[in-house]
């Protein structure tokens, strides 16, 4: 599972390229961790805040769930969600099965996407002995590796919920993001807070922003999938 | 040994079974990261690299580089732990930001310029390294003879090896030397930290010790000189410090500060006096410090008698009550309070009397050389290999004046007395053959200021001698290309200010050995300069045969080895204490930190020039200088207001060619998926809407000099009427895409420090038609 | 519990996923395969009415002839669409080898569609050909003159009768190819099992609505092609045109209860919501309403009144041309809407609250 701290992350990209080299992945291809700059507010009551992401390696993979040829497989020794390239029809049903859009495509047609580093390249991994630590000689992942602000973390749940801070176990354990990644909440002392969540242009009334307060329990399945899902 | 360090196995919840896996497999437990080509755990090109080091050469700032080398490919990029420019310190992790990962893959750019070249009957030709080195010493011998070697500017910047200096001024004989920090980088604020006594330091803060942080005209999460900048930062955070961002933009840096003020451009001199006004009235200055150890507090107190927060709230736009707030609070937190300077306050007509304003507040705390506060950092004692090795090195340049002290044409370059050139003035040098030929070496001015003219200039010159990696307008009107190879393919030890780390009372140093051959026929400087100098006849002074030779003569006071050091990659020295001005005083003349520069002769020559130029009074103490005192305004022609910036993809213009930075520098605008991968003119709805520009469409910037084309980008995080783009794109630099932001400017400069004012009135629209 | 944390909060952003994964291909795939579940149906119900119920009529073979032809055809159409979306195209041709997931609609959907094809092409070939098929004449007996150019047509008539089994069994057989033409169905649940799209996530009102669309236009269609040829719109005509008028009155009844849906829904329902109501999208939403609506009508009234035998001679001639346009409007309303289902969709936004 991944571990992520906004209030380390610096916005650098170092994730996404490390990654991009670490499997040999052009420039131009689609990125299995993707940086995302999201911006609210107006000047100067502005905040802009960067998402790192890649596929959750989640516990219910929907990815999973719905490829036809059963080349995803989120395997039971080590957790990665791996994909096997070998039985890939390029049907594009994970891409909309994923809450991350974590999928990506080649020229191939192909799905290719994070393996936790489980090896090199596209497809890696599939099929291959169970992650190692690193003093055992498995790969570190690039993006933990690489991380400026060593914002990104992982590892088995247990492992993590140890660096995690309190606030972020503890709405880990309520079902934040279906329990599929654990994310720090922000700081209290950060700059231009924005104390009304309410308020942050979402219609009070939208099903979207209730999801988010107490009792989000909508139906509206990924917007309240940060919590309760 | 530099470990990768202990990452966590992956195993699916409690389901632990790494008992059971690691058994499936042979442990190999200790230094081994890898295990060797094993191609059943699907590590092909990794399962059989071997590790190498290299020291990142991007922004220059060194930061350990740890690489995996497969047959001569590098296939995997990272840090080096406890690195002290690339971690947070001992026992920590070390990483790389992007532009040090993109060191892989400049090692293999096909891109690269990999031969010499040089120009015979007008065009620029293939030859080989003999005949390059041949022709280079005819053209500079027929230069010293017709013109003068005085008419020569050493143009060198990010050099690995600092043998150029030697080979012009010393040997060849020019006192033409344009350098970074005065010339383009930060200029006032260099000058302004020389003569008050701190030197460069001033960008820095003992950040992990510091209670109290203020990033000024500084984003250090973005623009850092080495990764131990950030990483101290959050470390000084996580223990409760303050952070305070002062910055017309929200910045990355902003956003992870408890305070950030959104400053009217250019007005940051006003809110500097202003919280010195409050610290004294408080009483929070450090008395015995500004006694026995400063000069001129008289002219500082005298000058902000007046200036009270309510004075700057007017000006800055600053809430009168948050100046109070953080003024106080700084000077509470002082002596662990510090304050991180850069081209914010650098890079505008006023921003000498500015920075000199904010550098006094360092001093009227009494932060310097404490911990947590002002650091003055100590390197290595790193010999002359020159004097190690007893070579009796002419001296040149010794009886020449530069040109622009020299002649009358030059008067009113009122900076000429505390600086030997200026960036913006050279084009007009070249015109009246007081300058004729340039040596540029991984530099390029038609990035730096007034870019239309200096090409021009280049044209002009009988003799442009480049040493770079990348074609661009420079190289391509130059007489001679020397390619150089980039740092992970020599033998380099890091020479440059090995000062500033997150070792905050280590001294220490970083070295690496190549870890890949030179790509194609390319070349160290090192050996280009040596090349030169024994065309040129000068080998005798030159008598290492490697750059690792000369290296190791540089550490003839220090217990380690090039080599020792290089395997290592970083060594960490001695102890070295806080408050070396006890012993030491400060560098200037009244041995003390100036407030008031009265006792700088050239100093106030400079002043009073402006003075009688620009019609308005100076002071040689802190002062308000009001926008538009010495630089530009806006008017109804061009009534925006224009600044170039820099991102954590880029250093200068340097790695613009690469395509990794440049396609996650395009995602963090959210348009990967446009067909464009030049800069982006941030502009402010306020300024965007009525000009029906939206993100992603191509506008036209333009200023009373010069205009050209770019993308937008629409956002709330500039405030409205202040636009930016980044440097180093567009025209003249080897990424064309994009925009030249220099080429909106002439010759417009701070004129006590020669520094190009980078602040610049424009106007925008749109192109119409569809965005790319 | 979670308001005290919600205290903390400071900070909510919204990171919106592309949500263009698919191409055109397959909103054709989709349609296509339930055009040709409604096509067989039509077929089917109409040989159901001559095998057992000894109907009569010109209208009645051509029906079933032209259903089974339409269902084959359109299956086939759907296959290739969907195929030409695929990166390796070969697994799929070997679907029983790769597609094992049987969690997945995509792998029920094409065992569905390869039987639904297989069974409606036995059909077909056992209405086209035989003795009592060479006896009888209508325009949808037109592959006979094509398998006659070949030279076989006698051998074929033989050998279709040979191997045509008896009765009961092809009760069982139109029976079964029934249910795997409902069972197209499965259209409906390949988008509505995907939870991060609101517009499609409904697992009912997505499913009935693409069945009941899809069947409206294999039905109607299957009639427009055979009053093209056979102009009279008698009872059977007439009763056929109001079930296909019912069926776009249902589907359009339930596209009204989706549509409010989103409307009320989240962020990614009020964008596709949005999308829905605005430029190119919007008009594709009143040509499919108007799709739907007119066959309602036309359907009905025209139908009904043809069922009762009560249409006036002077509406019958115009009769004929206006169930054929609407029908026909019906059929493209069918597959714009699976269009806009595709453009109009949107994922829901990574909530980041931190």
């Amino acid at each position: 599972m991944f571990y992520f701290d906004p209030n380390r992350c610096i916005g650098c990209h170092a994730c996404s390229i490390s990654c991009k080299q670490r499997h040999d992945r052009d420039a131009d291809a689609d990125d299995w961790r993707t940086v995302t700059h999201l911006e609210r507010g107006e000047y100067p009551d502005f905040q802009e805040l960067p998402v790192s992401m890649s596929c959750m390696h989640c516990h219910d993979a929907p990815c999973e769930q719905v490829c036809p040829p059963d080349a995803i497989v989120k395997r039971e020794e080590d957790g990665i969600v791996t994909v096997n390239r070998d039985r890939c029809i390029g049907c594009h049903y994970c891409a909309w099965a994923c809450p991350y859009g974590a999928p990506t495509y080649g020229d191939d047609g192909l799905m290719s996407k994070c393996n936790m580093c489980l090896g090199e390249g596209p497809g890696s991994g599939h099929g291959k002995p169970p992650k190692q630590k690193a003093e055992d000689g498995g790969l570190k992942l690039s993006c933990v590796d690489n991380c400026v602000g060593e914002a990104i973390k992982a590892g088995p749940v247990s492992e993590v919920m140890e660096e995690a801070s309190e606030a972020a176990a503890r709405r880990f354990e309520n079902g934040a993001y279906n329990s599929r990644v654990i994310v720090e909440p922000m700081d209290e002392d950060s700059a231009a807070g924005m104390d009304d969540v309410a308020d942050a242009s979402i219609n009070a009334d939208d099903e979207g922003a209730a999801a988010i307060p107490a009792g989000g329990s909508d139906a509206d399945g990924g917007a309240s999938d940060w919590l309760n899902g | 040994m530099a470990e990768r360090g202990g990452g966590p196995s992956l195993s699916r919840r409690s389901l632990l079974k790494t008992t059971g896996a690691a058994a499936g497999l042979a442990g190999l437990s200790g230094c081994v990261d890898f295990i060797e080509g094993d191609e059943d755990r699907d590590l092909g090109r990794l399962g059989e690299a071997e590790t190498a080091f290299g020291n990142c050469w991007m922004c220059h700032h060194a930061c350990g580089q740890q690489l995996q080398v497969n047959d001569g490919t590098i296939v995997d990029i990272s840090g080096v732990d406890g690195h002290p420019r690339g971690s947070a310190g001992p026992g920590t992790e070390g990483t790389l930001c992007p532009k040090g990962l993109g060191e892989m893959e400049k090692a293999h750019d096909p891109d690269r310029i990999t031969r010499p070249y040089v120009r015979k009957d007008g065009e620029l030709q293939e030859v080989d390294w003999d005949e390059a080195f041949a022709y280079t010493a005819d053209k500079l011998r027929d230069l010293a003879e017709t013109h003068g070697p005085e008419t020569f500017l050493d143009a060198s910047s990010w050099t690995t090896t600092n043998l150029h200096e030697v080979v012009w001024r010393d040997l060849y004989g020019t006192p033409e030397r344009i350098g970074r920090g005065r010339h383009v980088c930060f200029g006032g604020a260099h000058l302004s930290g020389n003569l008050m006594g701190v030197g460069a330091d001033m960008r820095f803060v003992d950040y992990q010790n510091s209670e109290y942080i203020i990033a000024w005209g500084r984003n250090i999460f973005e623009s850092f000189a080495g990764q131990w900048e950030p990483k101290g930062v959050l470390e000084a955070l996580d223990n409760g410090a303050t952070l305070v961002v002062i910055d017309p933009r929200h910045t990355p840096t902003a956003q992870k500060a408890d305070h950030w003020l959104p400053i009217e451009p250019r007005t940051d001199g006003a809110l500097a006096l202003a919280m010195a006004h409050v610290i004294i009235e408080e009483g929070l200055h450090d008395e015995s410090f500004i006694e026995e150890w400063t000069h001129g507090f008289e002219a500082y107190e005298e000058a902000v008698a007046d200036k009270t927060p309510e004075w700057a709230a007017e000006i800055t736009g600053i809430d009168a009550e948050l100046i109070r707030e953080i003024a106080i609070g700084f000077a509470e937190a002082a002596p662990a309070a510090g304050i991180a300077l850069w081209t914010g306050v650098g890079q505008y007509a006023e921003s000498q009397k500015a920075s000199q304003n904010v550098f006094a507040l360092n001093g009227l705390v009494g932060n310097i050389d404490r911990p947590g506060g002002l650091r003055l950092w100590q390197g290595p004692p790193f010999s002359d290999p020159f004097e190690v090795r007893d070579i009796d090195l002419p001296n040149n340049a010794a009886d020449e004046t530069p040109a622009l002290r020299k002649y009358d044409e030059y008067a009113d370059q009122p900076y000429r007395h505390t600086t030997g050139i200026g960036h913006n003035i050279v084009p007009e040098m070249v015109e009246n053959g007081h300058i004729r030929g340039i040596y540029t070496h991984y530099d390029n001015p038609i990035n730096d200021g007034n870019s239309e003219a200096w090409m021009n200039a280049l044209d002009e010159m009988d003799l442009v001698i480049t040493v770079d990696a990348y074609w661009s307008e420079l190289t391509r009107r130059a007489d001679v290309v020397f390619p150089e190879a980039i740092q992970l393919e020599k033998d380099t030890l890091i020479d440059y200010a090995p000062a500033w780390s997150a070792y905050h009372d280590r001294r220490w140093m970083t070295a690496s050995e190549a870890a890949v051959e030179p790509l194609g026929d390319s070349k160290p400087g090192f050996q280009i300069l040596r090349g030169i100098a024994e065309e040129m006849g000068w080998g005798e002074y030159i008598p290492w045969e490697s750059e690792a030779e000369y290296n190791e003569d540089m550490l003839a006071n220090v217990e380690y080895s090039f080599e020792e050091i290089a395997e290592q990659n970083y060594v960490i020295l001695e102890e070295f204490g806080y408050e070396a001005w006890r012993e030491n005083g400060f560098n200037t003349p009244t041995n003390a930190f100036q407030f008031d520069l009265d006792e700088m002769d050239a100093y106030v020559r400079s002043i009073e020039e402006v003075e009688e130029m620009e019609g308005v009074d100076l002071e040689t103490g802190p002062q308000w200088l009001p926008p538009g005192t010495l630089g530009e305004m806006p008017d109804e022609e061009y009534p925006l207001h224009f600044y170039d910036t820099r991102s954590v993809f880029f250093a200068f213009g340097a790695d613009q060619p690469l395509s990794q930075q440049r396609s996650q520098y395009a995602a963090r605008h959210g348009l990967k998926s446009a067909d464009y991968e030049g800069n982006y003119l941030t502009i402010n709805p306020t300024d965007a809407d009525p000009r029906g520009i939206e993100t992603g469409d191509m506008v036209t910037v333009e200023s009373a000099d010069g205009a050209g084309e770019l993308m937008a980008y629409v956002s709330e995080r500039t405030p409205p009427g202040f636009l930016t783009a980044e440097f180093g794109f567009g025209e003249g630099v080897p990424h064309e895409e994009g925009f030249n932001t220099m080429m909106l400017h002439t010759e417009g400069v701070d004129p006590l420090s020669s520094q190009p004012d980078r602040h610049i009135p424009i106007e925008v629209h749109a192109n119409g038609g569809d965005g790319a | 519990m979670t308001s005290s944390l919600i205290a903390l909060e400071t900070f909510v952003g919204f990171r919106w996923l592309p949500a263009d994964y698919w191409d055109l291909s397959i909103p054709v795939y989709l349609y296509l395969a339930v055009v040709a579940g409604g096509a067989y149906l039509a077929g089917a119900s109409a040989w159901f009415r001559r095998t057992l119920g000894g109907g009569g009529g010109r209208l009645e073979p051509e029906l079933i002839r032209w259903g089974f032809l339409i269902a084959v055809v359109s299956a086939a159409g759907a296959g290739l669409a969907v195929m030409s979306h695929l990166a390796v195209i070969y697994r799929a041709l070997l679907f029983p080898i790769y597609l094992t997931n049987f969690s997945s609609w995509i792998t029920i959907g094409t065992w569905i569609l390869v039987l639904l094809s297989v069974i409606a092409t036995l059909c077909l070939v056992l209405a086209l050909f035989g003795e009592d098929a060479a006896g009888e004449d209508g325009q949808s007996l037109w592959p006979r003159a094509v398998v006659s150019k070949l030279g076989i047509l006698p051998t074929v008539d033989r050998l279709v009768d040979r191997v045509r089994p008896p009765t009961g069994a092809l009760v069982a057989l139109h029976a079964v190819g029934s249910l795997f033409a409902v069972a197209t169905i499965y259209t409906g649940f390949e988008l509505a099992i995907v939870e991060t799209v609101p517009l499609w996530n409904e697992p009912v009102i997505v499913p009935a609505l693409f069945l009941t669309s899809g069947v409206a236009a294999g039905v109607g269609l299957t009639l427009a092609v055979s009053l093209l040829f056979e102009r009279e719109i008698g009872q059977l005509a007439g009763g056929y045109a109001v079930a296909v008028g019912l069926l776009s009155g249902v589907s359009l009844l339930i596209a009204g209860i989706g549509w409010s849906e989103i409307a009320a829904g989240g962020m990614a329902a009020n964008a596709s919501h949005g999308a829905l109501t605005e430029g190119t999208l919007a008009i594709g939403v009143l040509v499919v309403a108007l799709g739907l609506a007119l066959p309602l009508l036309v359907g009905v009234a025209l139908g009904a009144a043809a069922a009762l035998g009560r249409l006036p001679r002077s509406v019958e001639r115009a009769g004929g041309p206006l169930l054929i346009a609407s029908f026909g409007l019906l059929t493209v309303s069918g597959l714009l809407m699976r269009i806009l289902f595709l453009l109009a969709a949107e994922q829901h936004p990574v909530v980041v609250v931190a």
